[in-house]
């Protein structure tokens, strides 16, 4: 039940911020000198008037208050409006994207909990031995290393070597595959962008859990699970790994920011029809409609993944629900 | 000591020549950086050559100037009918050290320009290490703009939160939580591409700086004014407050130079963003523009063209200094870095 208000308030604050970061992006876009139908204008093969009508069909020759009042009114019902220039709904060209974004950001996102929690554990058990020192520098370095920069590495050696194919999802050259054979190729397509976005990520979170980790290897509980003599193994996935779970889940905010930026100027990079591609092409069409619902997006795919991370959270550690019995 | 501590200070002590290079690019240049030369463009690094035209071994480095010999495949060879020593302090062209003393001396080149290209050419002719050093000062400027803004956007809100109260306390931190949940490069290349393009170098930076100092302050402000709390109940504290000390007094005198050490050290762990964050933007095109040398608009022309990450790898030369240089501002951050994850990606 706490879970539940805990969560309907977050809903609450989501839509709030949604609608404030909408609005702002509205009234930015109204500095930017001309609109869409401006590049027609210096079309000599479209007539004047032909522009002014489709200015007047979309509303943009009304005030940029009535303007404002009217998107304001379907934003009520889900509704962006319609792109300028892919001239479907924003919803639906939104809606795509999106699902296009969690193609790379989601298995990036695991394994960069799952190799970044392992490999926490790992540093944590063998501190004071040689590898924990190669896994301090290994990971100062992995922090260091912005995902442009490994993207570009990534394109460097993917040109070099021609082992992975480079842009768009799926190969031109796949006709009529079975769904195996388009998994495998769209998994093919998938293993360098994800892997440039999940290395930050797995250096962020291996700090994190070593730290926990290190921390929960003193405990005395775990010296009590050893002398019990319970295996190795046990031990480390029961004791140590399962309290380490919620530092790693509370900096989610940030982790989650980390993905999505990432994976902008992964998508422009790789030509990946997501959600920042989406973003960025209608930006230089100066299709604002499409902008102003790809940035409403981009805000609540974060927000509603923070909100996922909370849950979980309290779902799988008792002691945020007996501590304080609200979201963090 | 371990090999983690020694790592980082060499890159702590690699952080200043960094910053020397940045400053003094004009005078370790060897072409201008925007020259453009069409005949060389793609033209591979200057090779050095202990021997002259005639095959007579020289103490004096020369190189020769390039030729293209395919013109489909941008192939150069070297015209070997006259050379040109290479000399330490050669005249070339004319610039301002630390733009205030005006001078043409310049570290190592030859007499002539456009001839000694030591790390290549880029599609348009244009000298890869000039454009590169160039580069380190646009991204230095940048930095530089940024950090004071973070400092004083971070360090004020936080301030006036602490110091306030109440409702504006209230207000200012759900505004830096509101500001913490919004994906940052998303705002940021929108904002940046609703603003003209087509700006001054120093509006460029500004617009570039402040935009990013815009969506990271909270980190500083939520710290300064959780600290500026706490030291409310200081004992120095209630005795100015006793003695009629106005709260602007005792946020200047008694709270700033107490918060100075952490502001310090949250904005050198901020630093590296704003190098990312102009490299990201000018990569994406809304950065600097034309001739501006930036390391994002070079990292750009990786992409622009396959035969450059193919044939012509020596464009790639700034790859190698970014990395350098967000590794040595992470180490300089140190331990305040240790886990943070940047929200540019």
């Amino acid at each position: 039940m706490r879970i539940l208000t805990a969560l309907s308030r977050r809903a609450a604050r989501l839509v709030t911020l949604a609608l404030l970061v909408a609005s702002a992006t509205f009234f930015l876009s109204s500095l930017i000198p001309g609109d869409f139908f401006s590049v027609q204008e210096s079309d000599p093969s479209i007539s004047r008037q032909t522009v002014e009508r489709m200015r007047r069909q979309h509303g943009l020759d009304r005030s940029l208050w009535v303007q404002y009042a009217l998107w304001l009114r379907s934003c009520i019902f889900l509704d962006f409006g319609d792109s300028l220039f892919y001239r479907r709904p924003v919803r639906s060209v939104v809606l795509e994207a999106l699902a296009n974004t969690l193609w790379m950001g989601i298995p990036a996102l695991m394994l960069g909990l799952a190799a970044g929690m392992l490999l926490g554990v790992m540093h944590a058990v063998y501190r004071n031995r040689s590898i924990g020192l190669a896994f301090d520098l290994i990971s100062s370095a992995a922090l260091a290393l912005p995902t442009l920069v490994l993207g570009l590495a990534a394109l460097l050696f993917a040109a070099r070597t021609e082992w992975f194919p480079l842009g768009s999802m799926n190969s031109l050259s796949l006709q009529d595959p079975g769904f195996l054979e388009w998994l495998a190729n769209r998994i093919h397509h998938l293993l360098l962008p994800v892997g440039c976005l999940s290395v930050p990520i797995i250096a962020y979170v291996e700090r994190i859990e070593c730290a926990a980790a290190q921390e929960a290897l003193l405990q005395p509980y775990v010296r009590a699970a050893r002398a019990r003599g319970l295996p190795r193994r046990r031990i480390l996935l029961d004791y140590v790994a399962r309290p380490a779970l919620n530092p790693v889940l509370s900096v989610s905010g940030p982790l989650f920011g980390n993905v999505l930026s990432g994976s902008l100027v992964l998508e422009v990079m790789f030509a990946w029809p997501g959600l920042g591609q989406a973003t960025y092409d209608a930006l230089f069409n100066l299709d604002l409609p499409l902008v102003i619902g790809c940035v409403v997006g981009s805000t609540l795919l974060l927000v509603v993944g923070n909100m996922c991370a909370d849950a979980l959270l309290l779902i799988l550690d008792p002691r945020t629900r007996i501590r304080t019995g609200d979201a963090r | 000591m371990n090999p983690g501590t020694l790592v980082t200070r060499i890159a702590r002590f690699l952080t200043i020549p960094l910053f020397l290079v940045a400053l003094f690019s004009d005078f370790l240049s060897t072409n201008p950086p925007d020259r453009l030369d069409l005949n060389q463009c793609y033209a591979p690094p200057s090779r050095i050559h202990f021997r002259d035209p005639s095959g007579k071994f020289r103490w004096r480095p020369q190189v020769y100037r390039m030729e293209m010999t395919d013109i489909q495949l941008s192939r150069y060879g070297e015209l070997t009918d006259q050379s040109y020593p290479l000399r330490f302090f050669p005249r070339g062209f004319p610039y301002r050290i630390l733009g205030i003393i005006p001078s043409t001396r310049h570290f190592l080149g030859t007499d002539v320009e456009g001839i000694f290209h030591p790390w290549g050419t880029d599609g348009m002719g244009r000298d890869v290490f000039s454009r590169t050093l160039a580069g380190a000062r646009t991204s230095l400027f940048v930095l530089i703009v940024g950090i004071v803004l973070y400092a004083f956007l971070g360090t004020a809100i936080g301030a006036l939160a602490g110091m306030a109260g109440g409702w504006t306390s209230t207000v200012l931190m759900r505004m830096s939580e509101f500001v913490l949940a919004l994906p940052a490069l998303y705002l940021v290349l929108a904002a940046r591409a609703m603003l003209p393009l087509d700006m001054s170098f120093g509006l460029t930076a500004f617009v570039t700086a402040a935009l990013i100092a815009a969506v990271t302050w909270p980190p500083l402000a939520l710290g300064v004014r959780g600290l500026i709390l706490q030291l409310q109940n200081a004992g120095y504290t209630e005795a100015a407050r006793a003695m009629g000390g106005s709260p602007w007094h005792i946020l200047r005198r008694h709270m700033l130079p107490a918060l100075a050490p952490f502001a310090l050290a949250q904005t050198i762990a901020a630093a590296p963003l704003f190098i990312l964050g102009d490299l990201i933007l000018s990569f994406l095109n809304v950065g600097f523009q034309g001739s501006i040398p930036s390391w994002g608009t070079m990292l750009r022309s990786l992409t622009a063209d396959p035969r450059v990450v193919t044939d012509f790898w020596w464009n790639a030369a700034p790859f190698g200094f970014v990395i350098l240089t967000l590794f040595c501002l992470n180490s300089l951050a140190g331990p305040w870095r240790a886990a943070r994850v940047s929200p540019l990606g």
